[in-house]
């Protein structure tokens, strides 16, 4: 039983990763342009700003919470980012101040949420909308583009995006697994009533997760800004969803308690894979849409039904 | 095998040659059952024995691996919870299976297609909600089919969910432990629904942990002892004795522990406690090393006195002095810092995190404790958990076990041990033996006495009067909020303690 009990929770882990594999292995035989080395490099480094925001929303699902604002906090921070740079402010209080915009508005979003006791789809849908406002009026008429070479660095090529990703990872990783914030965040999404009644502080706890949400999303923005060398208030529109997509598709489960980051990078590899190997293979993006649809459905749906057979 | 005589007709199911098994498990091995129509049929045997996998595999949860089912004589597959619900099978289970956000009406009848009520899919809520209050009548329910389920208290949940299986023509009736969170009185009137019925051909089968009610209420008995079909009795030629051996398979020793002496010094002390209407000003006080039980109607506060205390809904207003010191105590993290651990009624909502492992679920409440610098010392909670799963013979493969495959006395005995180790002084039971069979509550007693004899406090809130009186140093009754009487342990009859709790001879 022991053996039998381990091998499943190896199975849990693994069932995204032979998804990858399987993708890839099919994009090899099919895509003889998907091959090729530098193609991998684009896909890190298309990866990482989906990446780092999906480690914050891997936190915040697995608590019970939802978190739809990120994208708009993107937008919110990438146009906040473009108006610093332009006034010439150093490369790294600018970061600085970033993470700390992106922070300060999932905290916003946390509070709102505990203190209202409004749902985290309604409040952050709200806030989704808000941001996005606020974004559009921030960066009216303003031309960010043509960023200093420092900070271009941040988001160009694979190795510095791709180290930033990692290090995001690391940090979260070591969050859930070792300390009581991580412990909490598995407590609260399992069953908040239990964890409350165990002395837990759900409130204080779930404020941090919504910032740690919110600055993951203003470390996106970063890499997202200083890549493509301009911001404007379009950006990010939709990156909620397909975080969220994301993170479901590695296997961590949408209400909150199961799942962690390591299983996230997965489901993140995956969507940028596949639409990488279908654009390799001529299909177009409308397309790419439908199929990347079909993958969450079919993903979630394998995970749900793994689930109830180890029940 | 003994037949019975006053049953009369074809059995209503059989199933011959049940086998289930879990990885590692064998839950059913070659079990036969068969139930009659007229008769009340009590499964009988410990937690893990396999009543509640049988029930499962009759009520298409689960497939059985091998095995035949019969219904009315008729060979079935169940393959899904449709079949036997066709067939006119009702299942009745522990846990609460309302929808609590509408009103007692639509759950009654939720689902089913009732007496016609429904044409052209057009629910005619007049007759809904008469015929909803003329079965709640049957069983001397006062309650407005209007209310919403969610107001209700459990027991009142338990009676709907009840009325909810009779709304239908019913020929069977699988009653999981339905009394467990039932009054006495209300008990009663269930006990005369099932007589009546009875007389209409309507099969029972039936588990309880309570031996007096299978006497009382029962025609055979099927005992199960680790997934095997121990025998099938008329309860008339059973004695209590020769039915607990034969589920235990050895002799059985004495119910209720001795209780070492209370000392000296009052660890607890409460002053005029309200909370709301339903507690109406409290105070007592509880010693090191006391056992103190707390009983009364349903209704009478007893929970939201509990409550009160642990800070989980905290009190109105009045005073909670630990070791002669006044402390704040308005939210259970508060409560556990000055030593006040609280082992909820509801062990699978708000005890336990089903879907997750037996050490994280015993990390709960001693996750800050375990991690002084926010890091928590893993190595450390392993430990610990292993060495409560030894102390406590919790039966699991592992301390990675998910909480939700354990077996209900398995479960509480894992509640109990994510409390015992935060060290509290006091430790404030809520029903702390509801749906544990006999070893289970006999483990459960043992772990109190020790608890006691370390010098820890114990407040039991409980609605088994029995176990009230023999566990308790003391025993307080509470009535609408207050506490209205107060025996030595031993003192008074079961009798006694329901006078007092219903306030027979007082002025009203």
């Amino acid at each position: 039983m022991v053996s039998s009990s381990l091998l499943k929770q190896f199975q849990r882990a693994t069932q995204a990763l032979l998804g990858l594999v399987t993708i890839n292995v099919i994009f090899f035989i099919f895509a003889p342009t998907y091959r090729a080395i530098s193609n991998f490099q684009t896909i890190f480094s298309q990866a990482t700003v989906l990446g780092v925001m999906a480690v914050g929303t891997t936190v915040v699902l697995l608590s019970a919470g939802l978190d739809l604002s990120v994208g708009s906090i993107l937008t919110f921070v990438a146009v906040s980012v473009g108006s610093m740079l332009n006034l010439q402010y150093p490369v790294w209080l600018i970061v600085f101040i970033a993470l700390g915009i992106g922070a300060f508005w999932g905290t916003v979003n946390g509070l709102i949420i505990v203190i209202t006791g409004v749902s985290p789809l309604i409040v952050t849908l709200g806030m989704m909308m808000i941001l996005r406002g606020f974004s559009e009026l921030l960066g009216a008429g303003k031309d960010m583009s043509s960023f200093p070479r420092a900070f271009r660095a941040l988001g160009s090529g694979y190795f510095i995006p791709v180290l930033i990703m990692a290090a995001a990872y690391l940090v979260v990783a070591f969050m859930l697994g070792k300390t009581r914030l991580g412990f909490n965040a598995y407590a609260i999404g399992g069953n908040q009533e239990v964890a409350r009644l165990s002395g837990i502080r759900v409130n204080k706890c779930k404020v941090i997760y919504y910032a740690i949400g919110g600055l993951m999303a203003g470390l996106a923005a970063v890499l997202l800004t200083a890549r493509l060398n301009f911001a404007n208030s379009t950006f990010g529109q939709g990156m909620e969803m397909n975080s969220i997509a994301a993170v479901v598709i590695g296997g961590t489960s949408m209400s909150g308690g199961i799942g962690g980051v390591g299983r996230t990078i997965i489901g993140v590899l995956i969507m940028t894979c596949l639409a990488s190997g279908l654009s390799h293979m001529g299909v177009g993006s409308s397309w790419q849409r439908v199929s990347i649809g079909i993958v969450i459905i079919l993903a979630v749906w394998i995970d749900t039904a793994q689930r109830k057979r180890t029940l | 095998m003994n037949q019975l005589n006053s049953t009369i007709g074809a059995p209503l199911v059989v199933m011959k040659g049940i086998v289930k098994c879990f990885p590692g498990v064998i839950a059913l091995n070659q079990v036969d059952f068969e139930l009659l129509p007229g008769e009340v049929h009590v499964l009988l045997g410990e937690n893990g024995a396999g009543k509640s996998t049988l029930i499962k595999v009759l009520s298409g949860a689960f497939p059985a691996d091998s095995g035949e089912i019969f219904i009315y004589g008729e060979k079935v597959v169940i393959e899904s919870p449709e079949v036997p619900l066709k067939k006119g099978l009702r299942f009745i289970y522990q846990e609460l299976n309302l929808v609590p956000q509408i009103d007692i009406a639509r759950n009654i009848f939720l689902g089913v297609e009732p007496l016609g009520i429904r044409k052209l899919g057009i629910i005619n809520t007049s007759t809904l909600y008469k015929t909803a209050s003329q079965l709640l009548e049957r069983f001397n329910i006062q309650l407005d089919p209007h209310r919403i389920v969610s107001t209700l208290s459990v027991t009142q949940q338990k009676m709907v969910e009840i009325a909810r299986a009779l709304v239908t023509d019913a020929r069977v009736i699988v009653l999981d432990e339905p009394t467990d969170v039932l009054e006495s009185t209300s008990r009663n009137d269930l006990f005369k629904v099932i007589n009546h019925l009875k007389k209409e051909g309507v099969g029972f089968i039936y588990i309880s942990h309570r031996y007096a009610e299978v006497y009382e209420l029962g025609d055979r008995v099927t005992i199960l002892r680790d997934g095997k079909n121990v025998g099938t009795f008329s309860i008339r030629d059973l004695t209590l004795e020769t039915m607990i051996e034969k589920m235990i398979g050895g002799k059985i020793g004495k119910q209720y522990p001795s209780l070492p002496a209370p000392q000296e010094k009052i660890i607890l002390r409460l002053e005029n406690f309200y909370k709301g209407t339903v507690v109406q000003g409290v105070d007592f006080s509880l010693r090191k090393g006391e056992l103190l039980g707390i009983t009364g109607l349903m209704g009478a506060g007893k929970t939201e006195l509990a409550r009160a205390i642990a800070g989980v809904d905290p009190p109105t207003s009045g005073s909670l002095y630990i070791e002669d010191e006044k402390v704040m105590v308005r939210t259970p993290e508060e409560a556990i810092r000055h030593g006040i651990s609280f082992l909820t009624e509801n062990r699978k909502t708000e005890g336990l995190i089903l879907d997750q492992s037996l050490r994280n679920n015993y990390g709960l409440p001693n996750i800050n404790r375990l991690s002084p610098f926010g890091m928590v010392k893993i190595k450390k909670m392993n430990d610990e958990i292993d060495f409560y799963m030894k102390e406590l013979t919790i039966k699991a493969p592992h301390r990675f076990t998910l909480a939700g495959q354990l077996s209900g006395g398995n479960q509480q005995k894992l509640v109990l041990a994510k409390w015992l180790g935060t060290h509290a002084k006091v430790i404030i039971f809520d029903e702390p033996t509801r749906g544990i069979d006999i070893i289970g509550r006999r483990e459960v007693y043992r772990i109190m006495q020790e608890l006691l004899a370390e010098g820890t406090s114990i407040l039991m809130f409980t609605s088994d009067y029995a176990e009230a009186m023999e566990m308790s140093h003391r025993v307080m009754v509470m009535r609408r909020g207050k506490i209205v009487k107060e025996f030595p342990r031993s003192s008074a009859s079961e009798d006694d303690i329901l006078k007092a709790a219903i306030g027979v001879g007082e002025f009203r």
